[in-house]
């Protein structure tokens, strides 16, 4: 993946130098590394876009603090095969297969943050595939919710759902 | 990594990607907003839904799962179907309903990967002998063939509501043939069961009762304007309408040896307006006279099978657009000598039909793309409807 990114690059500072093209934009992850993107790719992302619209376009350099060099490439890869059309069910199943659940939740954040539609629902029904078999507890660390039950409580409400705790998945060991 | 939902860039906050974020209470630090929870929760199986009822108190789960826009926007992204079954088993004869996922429709194996329950009011379950009528949106129809009582049910939540009784008259030698239907009014937002009966044969009228939920009384409408029901199926929901086949004259029927084939036609009754449309049968129909005609969804269309052909209606309510789709070659076989009773559209152009021989029943899977068939394994008559969280209790 980085090695993609950054032959990337090079092709697009050497399109840079022809007067023809459209500047290109470039990126700043939340760990100041600089990718470089087609305008085309910008316009994916409406928070860069409209970014750049409002600043009449003088404004090439976004910084992206909320995003690692992580996730960005990870974008990049899915708004260029948008771009291109390229989105099917197998790319689909490809890009998330290396990614964990905590990945494919900082890319959910990213593509909101970035205002992503298309991402976002690809990645809201990668989530929902991930936790449907999960327990009470793991979707609570998941999405970040406190359990505000009294253990009485807790257990009273668990046995009125009882018929609901069958066909229980064990959590993830890599992830807590 | 600290995210965009507390506001913390500057260079960009004056186009916050989310909009309407629900502050998370300061005691909690949710690593997804609550908004982006709701994208992904609708798209969750209706279990794990009630399940995560358990995940917090405050923020309650709760509240959102039952929230009428929440139940819709799940209704609308479900594409979770269930196959269910009714039946009185012995020992005890008593109710009993079986749900597997559609999936297992070609299952080889039907004793397992299904959800069994009993009758959702028990009281009720003693000298009375229910059916699924229909169903619509997760909630099953449930009728019963001698108090005519009508339980809506939604299995998938355990959540039923018991209709209270509409008014019929009392017959001593014949019997009362009641039909339901039960469907959506999306210009009110309203579910509507219509229920409609006919003394028998001597009986020319159709009489109509309808309940809105919500309400607790039925409302006498106007009696059907057109013939009465031949169809012991129940009515059709397409496009906010419920329709059932009818038939002109049921005592001039009697007198005839073959059927005049113009005296059939569909009843098609919109939900919004409580008025009554007639919509002619596909237009070769007059040269047929067999009984093997059944209506059924076909997508969002209306459907009807004709002895072996499928028409489907491409514009409901425009008799031009009556299409023949295909002829199910099964049908057409001479030593054929089953009844059609039922048809349901299960997806990519397969049907399951319900055939009677005998009283046996045989469920068959239909792909109408090779014009194949499959027998299933399962033997009593089936009721597809979607998985949601709907109550009946509105």
């Amino acid at each position: 993946m980085a090695e993609e990114v950054s032959s990337q690059m090079n092709s697009l500072s050497i399109s840079e130098t022809n007067p023809s093209s459209s500047a290109t934009i470039s990126l700043v992850s939340g760990d100041d590394i600089v990718f470089k993107v087609e305008p085309t790719i910008a316009k994916e992302m409406e928070t860069v876009q409209s970014f750049i619209d409002e600043t009449d376009g003088k404004i090439t350099t976004i910084p992206l603090p909320n995003i690692s060099s992580h996730d960005l490439p990870y974008v990049i890869e899915y708004c260029e095969k948008s771009i291109a059309g390229k989105i099917t069910k197998e790319f689909e199943a490809e890009f998330v297969k290396k990614l964990n659940n905590e990945e494919v939740k900082e890319l959910f954040l990213a593509a909101n943050y970035l205002n992503i539609k298309k991402l976002l629902d690809f990645l809201s029904q990668v989530i929902a595939d991930r936790i449907a078999n999960k327990s009470v507890e793991y979707v609570r660390r998941y999405f970040g919710i406190e359990n505000d039950f009294t253990p009485e409580e807790e257990a009273k409400l668990r046995e009125e759902l009882a018929w609901t705790f069958t066909g229980v998945d064990p959590d993830d060991e890599d992830e807590n | 990594m600290a995210y965009p939902t507390e506001g913390s860039n500057p260079n960009l906050t004056d186009s916050p990607p989310c909009k309407d974020l629900m502050t998370p209470p300061a005691d909690s630090l949710p690593t997804l907003p609550f908004d982006l929870i709701i994208e992904i929760l609708y798209r969750l199986p209706v279990k794990l839904l009630i399940q995560l009822r358990s995940v917090c108190k405050s923020k309650s789960l709760n509240s959102i799962i039952f929230n009428p826009s929440f139940v819709r926007k799940h209704l609308n992204a479900s594409t979770t179907r269930l196959l269910h079954f009714a039946a009185y088993q012995n020992p005890f004869y008593l109710f009993n309903l079986k749900s597997y996922p559609l999936q297992s429709i070609m299952a080889t194996d039907i004793t397992t990967n299904f959800t069994q329950l009993g009758f959702p009011c028990y009281n009720d379950n003693i000298n009375n002998l229910y059916y699924i009528a229909c169903s619509c949106d997760g909630i099953l129809c449930l009728a019963d063939q001698y108090q005519h009582t009508v339980v809506l049910w939604n299995p998938s939540i355990r959540k039923f509501k018991k209709l209270p009784p509409f008014q019929y008259p009392q017959l001593v030698n014949t019997e009362l043939y009641v039909t339901y239907g039960f469907g959506y009014d999306p210009v009110s937002d309203h579910y509507k069961v219509v229920a409609l009966y006919n003394s028998g044969i001597h009986d020319d009228t159709t009489t109509v009762q309808v309940l809105t939920l919500g309400t607790h009384y039925w409302r006498r409408l106007p009696a059907f304007p057109f013939g009465v029901i031949f169809d012991d199926g129940a009515g059709k929901c397409v496009c906010g309408t419920v329709n059932w086949l009818a038939y002109i004259d049921i005592i001039n029927w009697l007198a005839y040896t073959e059927i005049s084939e113009t005296r059939r036609f569909i009843v098609s009754f919109d939900l919004a307006k409580e008025s009554y449309q007639k919509i002619s049968l596909p237009p070769d129909h007059r040269r047929r006279d067999g009984w093997n005609i059944k209506l059924f969804v076909w997508r969002d269309c209306l459907g009807i099978i004709f002895d072996h052909d499928v028409w489907v209606m491409e514009t409901y309510g425009i008799q031009e657009s009556w299409v023949k789709l295909f002829s199910v070659s099964f049908l057409q076989d001479p030593r054929m000598s089953s009844i059609l009773t039922k048809a349901s559209y299960i997806c990519d152009g397969q049907l399951l039909l319900e055939l009677k021989e005998k009283q046996k029943m045989k469920l068959i899977v239909y792909d109408s793309k090779n014009d194949t068939f499959k027998v299933t394994k399962f033997l009593n008559t089936s009721e597809i409807c979607v998985e949601s969280l709907l109550s009946p209790d509105m």
